[in-house]
């Protein structure tokens, strides 16, 4: 009886072994057919949250027109976790068919990868210089998403107040004055200080603030700086003086300061006059208070001092790339999505009204464009007033972890600025090896 | 050396539960006692709070005429052994000993020599480096004591030291524990349910029940003279015979039965009143020429305990138990002539189950 | 004793299989790459012990690891301090332990993630206002000096793990024989010589647990340094798990982030293993 008994627990767990085995097996087997069937699936694994759900509806309505294709999105936000995101997904084995990248960087270390989009009708209207920091030999190898751009927001109502007529700020002389006389009515203004300098959120000092003084030096071109051995800093006096500015009339600690003490706490609140942010802010604002967003803000540039003190730093934040290593069809109908999304007539109007973005392709209704911040940034990159994004082209980690960290020291009083430029010019040149 | 007084001593429980109620007793120098009692009596609780470790809720508890009410155990002078040894794990024998002179600051030296003499006393030399757990039962009982002896106090409290130990471990550390008070005159109060012990070892015998004293007195007192009906059961094993009936004539009556009492032995004023008779075994016997008082009665089991037999019994519906000699062969199952020695008889009002005297 | 037969290891090959499935290939998997330029993406060469080297040339990972350890010696030391004296507190006999208990458990139900982001409301307006308030200037920069920040990190932790740390000496405390503390009250033991002599000894078990608890997971701490300070300001509050997770995924360095992992698995295994041999030679049997 007992060998009986012994028989049958050993069977037992035979069998729960034997049926986990098998339940692992027939995971991976369910997925492979899935994507054998009639339908072309197209993986998409995006970053951008903020338009998940737009996103996913205009999806909707492309599969609507194409029954043949079946798209899936994976959305994975912010920055550092979606390059994590996107490497495990990657090493998994089940690798997207189309997917986000950054810059020169990240075309380079995901090149074995990367289909061509040279001869897509969306790579055809691109604007000028959108495509740079992801062509590679006359290969153009990612789509842009839109076109972002910052510079120093502020508060109409404040302004008119302190009687600061906004068109009058052309450099960083008069950007001074004008931040003088706001500091100076601080009590009637019933404002806290006249700027909010976040230094908590190094992207904000090491990426966009200091892209604007180096973007001249590299000529505005990503690829120059992304293939540049060395940083001269040439501007570095300019950069100085506009963070001193920043800091100095700011509400302190800057260092402890962060995006949303920024934008929803300080500037939304009507406590601070000037912020440097971008158009993404307005997002942040109208949460806070959209009237005052429709109508109470405006965005000026940030002068570089013995440079062009009227340019608004406008880029492209993020490219679609198409995985060239899948079926020949996927790879078509993900190229064929991105063009209907860029170049159609129910695309175009989808990103400008529903994603509120600013293209960064031809043939748009840019009459649509609401928001007074991408207009400002729309108009710029327009008239031709724009500073190039060339941070993209900076080594890996350098501007946030070197550069924005010694800012951080100088904010604290814990280095001169002799010694940021020194060591951020070190750290460049010992990457570049 | 010490002599306490308990004055109307009551422990309540949140108001609710009364644990002791009303308990005096004065404890003369030099003296060993006894409290006594089944589970829940309160002797532990009383014991308790002369240590100090419950909270007096009424009456007074005095030492020397010093009022101890407020006073903190530790600065009460006296030493107690628990139940479960209470030994520090985490020291050796010697620590455990020494622990609380070395909390008095007392000199090394004369530390050493007072952990050594109380070691020489319980035969503890050569375990004084070993924790509590490499001891037996016995040893490690012995230790508890010598924790009590070192301190040198006014008092010594035992809460039923000995129940953890087998019984003939037992026996010898009672015997142990009298020769240590013989030697040291400590007064001592030592709290036992086993009745045995409070017999060979105290000089009085307190008994309590349901948090009231029962009865105050000797060994020889509370056996021979018991208050009432719960003192002349408890005390003595195997326990007084009761017998309820009625008091005719000379005689004592339980339906067909009759017993004759003896003049001297009789109560006053109970003719023909309920009444209930205790008999001790020793007093239900087989004597040869016995005329008077005598049964014959079914003997339904018998014990040979060496030199004499445990008879068990009925007469009119009331168990008892008998004792004989065993000079013959005895078996169950017989008719055999037992005598009641109603001489002596102990008599109780069956109301009050107070004795009559 | 049977000998080890077929069934034997039949039922242990579960476990086996997902031990090595899930620790020893990873593990192994780690080192080697340690030894490669792995980007994560591309396994790169093999460079030997290239990585090694550097990392004991790299300031800002010898940094963190100091910065780390003293992090996690205040803390320990902090946590354990508090989480007995808790303990000590809820098993006297005052009124309302259960209410006090359950309280002081609390914060640990609460993710270290949001922890950070409350505490780093406390100590950046809560602080500051409290600060204006009184005029105090040095409530006004909480976290945007290196002091504060290491500060507030470890209050932070000691709020968080205090609780349960509790439990864990209220389990042996309560395991305690009444009548050892009786007998040395009578022995004529103040309170805190009981503390010292008896029950000081006698919890040292749960030092051992409660020093191993609270020293991985002060080590190994992640989601309340990114929350609270984020290692900011200038990288100073910035612990090793933080420092390798930023090695990994902002400057792609793989490899070089597995070797750093590595070094610091071999730091907090010695340290743990050492502190547990040390306790446990402590500890006494009841």
């Amino acid at each position: 009886m007992k060998e009986f008994k012994f028989k049958k627990g050993l069977l037992a767990s035979l069998l729960v072994t034997t049926s986990l085995l098998a339940a692992c097996g027939n995971g991976g087997d369910e997925e492979g057919s899935a994507a054998e069937g009639d339908k072309v699936t197209v993986d998409i694994f995006q970053f951008k949250v903020e338009f998940k759900e737009q996103f996913e509806n205009v999806v909707e309505m492309y599969e609507k027109e194409n029954p043949d294709v079946n798209i899936e999105i994976t959305t994975v936000g912010g920055g550092e976790d979606y390059g994590a995101a996107l490497r495990s997904k990657f090493a998994s084995g089940n690798e997207p068919a189309i997917f986000n990248i950054g810059g020169p960087q990240d075309v380079a270390d995901w090149n074995d990868s990367l289909a061509p989009l040279t001869d897509t009708a969306a790579a055809e209207a691109a604007l000028d210089g959108t495509l740079e920091g992801v062509t590679v030999d006359s290969e153009v190898l990612g789509l842009p998403y839109n076109q972002e751009g910052y510079g120093f927001i502020y508060n109409i109502r404040l302004f008119e107040e302190a009687g600061i007529d906004p068109a009058s700020i052309t450099d960083f002389a008069s950007l001074e004055e004008a931040v003088k006389t706001l500091d100076s009515k601080k009590e009637e203004l019933e404002i806290e200080s006249v700027f909010a300098l976040p230094g908590k959120e190094k992207w904000v000092t090491g990426l966009h603030l200091s892209n604007t003084f180096i973007a001249p030096e590299f000529d505005h071109n990503v690829m120059d700086a992304y293939d540049s051995e060395t940083i001269d800093f040439t501007y570095s006096d300019a950069f100085k003086k506009i963070l001193d500015l920043q800091n100095d009339y700011s509400k302190q600690p800057t260092v402890s300061l962060d995006y949303s003490q920024q934008v929803e706490e300080l500037f939304s609140l009507e406590r601070v006059a000037i912020i440097q942010q971008g158009n993404w802010a307005y997002g942040s604002i109208a949460g806070i208070d959209p009237e005052f967003a429709e109508n109470g803000i405006g965005m000026l540039p940030i002068p570089v001092e013995g440079y062009e003190e009227g340019g608004l730093p406008v880029g492209v934040p993020m490219y679609w790339a198409v995985n060239k290593n899948l079926d020949e069809e996927v790879v078509e109908a993900s190229r064929e999505f991105l063009d209907w999304l860029y170049t159609s007539e129910a695309g175009k109007t989808a990103v400008v009204e529903d994603f509120k973005f600013i293209p960064a392709y031809e043939g748009y209704d840019t009459s649509k464009i609401s928001d007074p911040l991408s207009k400002a940034v729309y108009d710029a990159s327009q008239a031709g007033e724009t500073i190039g994004w060339v941070f993209m082209g900076y080594p890996t980690g350098w501007g946030e972890d070197e550069l924005g960290s010694s800012i951080q020291k100088y904010l604290s009083e814990e280095a001169t600025w002799e010694e940021v430029i020194e060591s951020a010019k070190a750290a460049w040149e010992s990457s570049r090896q | 050396m010490a002599k306490l007084l308990m004055d109307q001593l009551t422990k309540t429980y949140d108001n609710k539960v009364t644990a002791v109620e009303n308990f005096n007793l004065t404890v003369e120098d030099e003296e060993f006692i006894v409290f006594v009692g089944p589970s829940g009596c309160g002797k532990s609780t009383t014991l308790r709070m002369i240590a100090g470790l419950e909270d007096i809720s009424a009456g007074t508890f005095s030492i020397d005429g010093k009022r101890m009410n407020d006073v903190e155990p530790k600065d009460r002078d006296i030493a107690m052994v628990f139940q479960n040894y209470a030994l520090y794990p985490h020291m050796t024998v010697y620590e455990n000993m020494a622990f609380s002179l070395k909390l008095k600051k007392m000199p090394k030296e004369e530390i050493k020599e007072r952990v050594r003499n109380a070691a020489e006393i319980l035969g503890l030399m050569e375990y004084l480096n070993r924790k509590p757990k490499a001891l037996s039962g016995g040893q490690r009982q012995r230790v508890a004591l010598g924790r009590a002896i070192v301190r040198d106090a006014k008092l010594f409290l035992m809460d039923e030291p000995l129940s953890n130990l087998d019984s003939k471990l037992r026996v010898q550390m009672r015997t142990e524990i009298s020769k240590l008070h013989q030697r040291l005159k400590t007064t001592t109060i030592y709290v036992t349910h086993d009745q045995t012990e409070a017999m060979t070892m105290a000089t009085r015998i307190v008994i309590m029940k349901d948090g009231v004293i029962q009865q105050v007195g000797t060994p020889k007192e509370v056996y021979d003279q018991p208050d009432n009906i719960f003192v002349a059961g408890f005390i003595g094993s195997p326990a007084m015979n009761f017998f309820k009936g009625r008091i005719e004539g000379d005689s004592f009556v339980m339906g067909q039965t009759k017993l004759l009492i003896p003049k001297s032995a009789m109560p006053e004023g109970r003719d023909g009143q309920e009444i209930v008779i205790g008999l001790r075994p020793e007093h239900i016997t087989h004597k040869p020429h016995a005329q008077v008082d005598v049964l014959e009665v079914d003997l339904d089991v018998v014990e040979l305990m060496g030199s004499e037999y445990m008879v068990y019994s009925k007469i009119e519906g009331h168990s008892f138990v008998g004792r004989v000699d065993a000079n013959f062969e005895l078996a169950a199952g017989t008719v055999f002539p037992m005598l009641f020695e109603m001489d002596k008889a102990r008599f109780f009002d069956p109301e009050t189950e107070v004795r009559i005297k | 004793m049977r000998t080890k037969d077929f069934a034997y290891w039949l039922f242990l090959a579960p476990v086996l299989i997902a031990l090595t499935l899930v620790v020893v290939v990873p593990m192994l998997l780690g080192v080697y790459y340690s030894f490669t330029s792995w980007n994560g993406i591309t396994t790169g060469g093999f460079v030997g012990f290239q990585n090694y080297i550097d990392l004991f040339k790299d300031e800002r990972f010898l940094d963190s690891l100091w910065f780390t350890t003293k992090f996690s010696v205040v803390s320990v030391i902090l946590i354990n301090f508090i989480g007995l004296s808790l303990a000590l507190i809820v098993t006297s006999r005052i009124k309302s332990s259960t209410l006090l208990r359950t309280t002081f458990f609390m914060p640990n139900l609460i993710g270290g993630l949001i922890l950070g982001f409350i505490w780093q409301f406390i100590f950046v307006k809560v602080f500051a206002s409290v600060g204006e308030m009184v005029g105090m200037e040095s409530l006004q920069v909480w976290l945007a000096t290196t002091e504060t920040g290491f500060w507030g990190l470890v209050i932070l932790m000691s709020w968080q793990m205090s609780g349960y740390i509790m439990v864990i000496y209220i389990a042996y405390l309560q395991g305690l024989p009444n009548e050892l503390l009786e007998a040395s009250e009578i022995d004529g033991a103040s309170t805190f010589q009981r503390f010292r002599y008896i029950i000081f000894p006698l919890v040292a078990p749960a030092f051992t647990v409660s020093m191993f608890l609270t020293l991985s997971n002060t080590f190994k701490l992640y989601d309340q340094n990114l929350s609270l300070t984020g290692g900011g300001p200038y990288n100073s509050t910035e612990m090793v798990a933080m420092e390798i997770f930023n090695t990994a995924f902002v400057q792609n360095a793989f490899a070089y982030a597995q070797a750093k992992a590595i070094i610091f698995f071999v730091i907090v295994a010695i340290v743990a293993l050492f502190q547990v041999y040390w306790n446990k030679r402590r500890e006494v049997e009841m």
